[in-house]
């Protein structure tokens, strides 16, 4: 990875070029919006942010945790400004109504997918399809959303490292959240390796420090 | 507060003021941004004695419901003196001057914040005052714009705010407690760097119009500088350039 630039909320990053995320454009003039690293493609200039909250994307699966429960409908936290909503027909399982505590209740984990985002930015999910269930073991951790790609590396490279190297289940959720199962002290090592990744994400060579990071572990 | 005496000269023979300053500088200044782990932004900020703590969180959900705005972001800005950050002890609570503070700073923090970009959500500021050595307000405004840019919020620019009063007839910049106290007049003042734009601007005491325009003009000089030191402490916490 190449050095980034860090540049700040209204600092000009280009003239003439096309306006990318996190940027806004006055006069020609193009400004950095939050504050972050410029990273120019071909001629669209954007700013990657350093930390955010996660706001839903249609498809984007998610780790939920389930806040609240009404008649046909669960809300789960995706630890973002707004709730997701889960109606009982996109629960895999037939449920009978007013039977919605026995399959989810309040504190539960679930992998969902967002499958709609309205003008107010509510989300719908649903929890019907592959990869998406109900979370009954291992950990969850956080980090900030921004940082996903990063754990997931170029081609999964980071992600299938960790798993290789520490023999754990891991799913990272869009929303930084992110599961882990294994032994107990696996987990540890993976959250640790999380933390560091988070910390160090601006850097480059991050795949192979984990790695000799874990290998020292054991 | 009375522990500090009126000097009988706020100006000595060489221009200097009380505290070895000249008329056009502001007091030694540090900030620190991303210095609280549990908050989403916050900056620790020193002005010569002022020492402030603020703390940005959000957006998140607001809370009670009703106070959501469907199309934008709201902004709860909490301006807090702690009871021994000024030499006589004050009530701890908010008093008039505190709401005041709170009221005219979030109107002047939101004017730079893309608040349509979060609907339904809030953006809360907590902005504490450890020690008070006069300017806390614009002192705050500087420090909440560098958290709210440490929590990552889209804004249009930051905004740095500085304050110009009239001592023995003189404009200076950036007054300071005993300035402040029995000076004829102090003018704070929040802008945008970029555009220049005045965010906030209040008046106590009394100026001619051409005094009122030097002094802004010196405020928004005293802003630049600022501006300057905020650009740094986010810039070099991630290596720099």
């Amino acid at each position: 990875m190449v050095h980034r630039e860090t540049v700040i909320p209204g600092e000009k990053i280009g003239k003439n070029l096309k306006p990318g995320k996190n940027t806004y454009k006055e006069d020609n003039n193009i400004y950095s919006s939050i504050y972050g690293f410029k990273n120019k493609r071909n001629d669209t200039i954007e700013v990657l942010p350093i930390k955010s909250k996660y706001i839903p994307k249609k498809g984007d699966k998610v780790i939920g945790i389930v806040t609240d429960i009404s008649f046909n409908n669960w809300f789960l936290n995706i630890n973002s400004p707004y709730d997701a909503r889960l109606p009982v027909s996109l629960h895999p399982e037939y449920i009978e109504s007013g039977d919605l505590k026995q399959h989810l209740k309040i504190g539960d984990a679930a992998i969902i997918e967002i499958v709609e985002v309205d003008k107010e930015l509510q989300a719908d999910a649903n929890m019907d399809g592959k990869e998406l269930k109900k979370i009954t073991k291992g950990t969850i951790t956080q980090i900030t959303p921004t940082k996903v790609p990063r754990v997931i590396g170029k081609n999964a490279s980071m992600i299938s490292m960790l798993k290789r190297e520490t023999d754990c289940q891991i799913y990272v959720g869009q929303n930084g959240r992110i599961w882990i199962d294994g032994e107990k002290q696996n987990i540890e090592k993976v959250t640790k390796a999380i933390q560091m990744i988070e910390q160090e994400a601006h850097k480059s060579g991050l795949t192979n420090k984990i790695k000799t990071y874990l290998k020292n572990q054991k | 507060m009375k522990t500090k005496q009126k000097p009988e000269r706020f100006i000595d023979e060489e221009g200097k003021r009380v505290d070895g300053r000249r008329p056009d500088e502001i007091r030694p200044i540090h900030i620190e941004s991303g210095v609280l782990n549990r908050a989403d932004g916050s900056c620790y900020i020193e002005l010569g004695d002022n020492k402030i703590m603020t703390a940005v969180y959000g957006p998140r959900e607001v809370h009670p419901r009703h106070l959501a705005e469907p199309d934008r972001a709201i902004v709860r800005y909490k301006y807090n003196m702690a009871s021994f950050s000024v030499s006589e002890r004050k009530r701890p609570g908010p008093g008039r001057r505190d709401r005041e503070i709170s009221k005219v700073s979030k109107e002047a923090l939101e004017s730079a914040i893309f608040l349509e970009k979060y609907p339904n959500s809030v953006i809360d500021v907590f902005v504490e005052i450890i020690e008070s050595a006069a300017g806390t307000r614009a002192t705050s405004l500087t420090a909440a714009s560098v958290a709210c840019a440490d929590a990552g919020i889209p804004m249009r620019d930051l905004i740095a705010s500085c304050a110009s009063g009239k001592v023995d007839d003189t404009i200076v910049l950036d007054v300071n407690e005993v300035e402040d106290n029995y000076g004829q007049a102090d003018l704070p003042i929040a802008i945008m760097p970029k555009t220049e734009e005045i965010t906030l601007l209040q008046m106590d005491g009394n100026l001619t119009r051409n005094e009122f325009e030097k002094a802004i003009k010196l405020a928004k000089k005293g802003c630049h500088q600022l501006y300057e030191k905020q650009k740094q402490a986010l810039k070099n916490k991630y290596g720099g350039n």
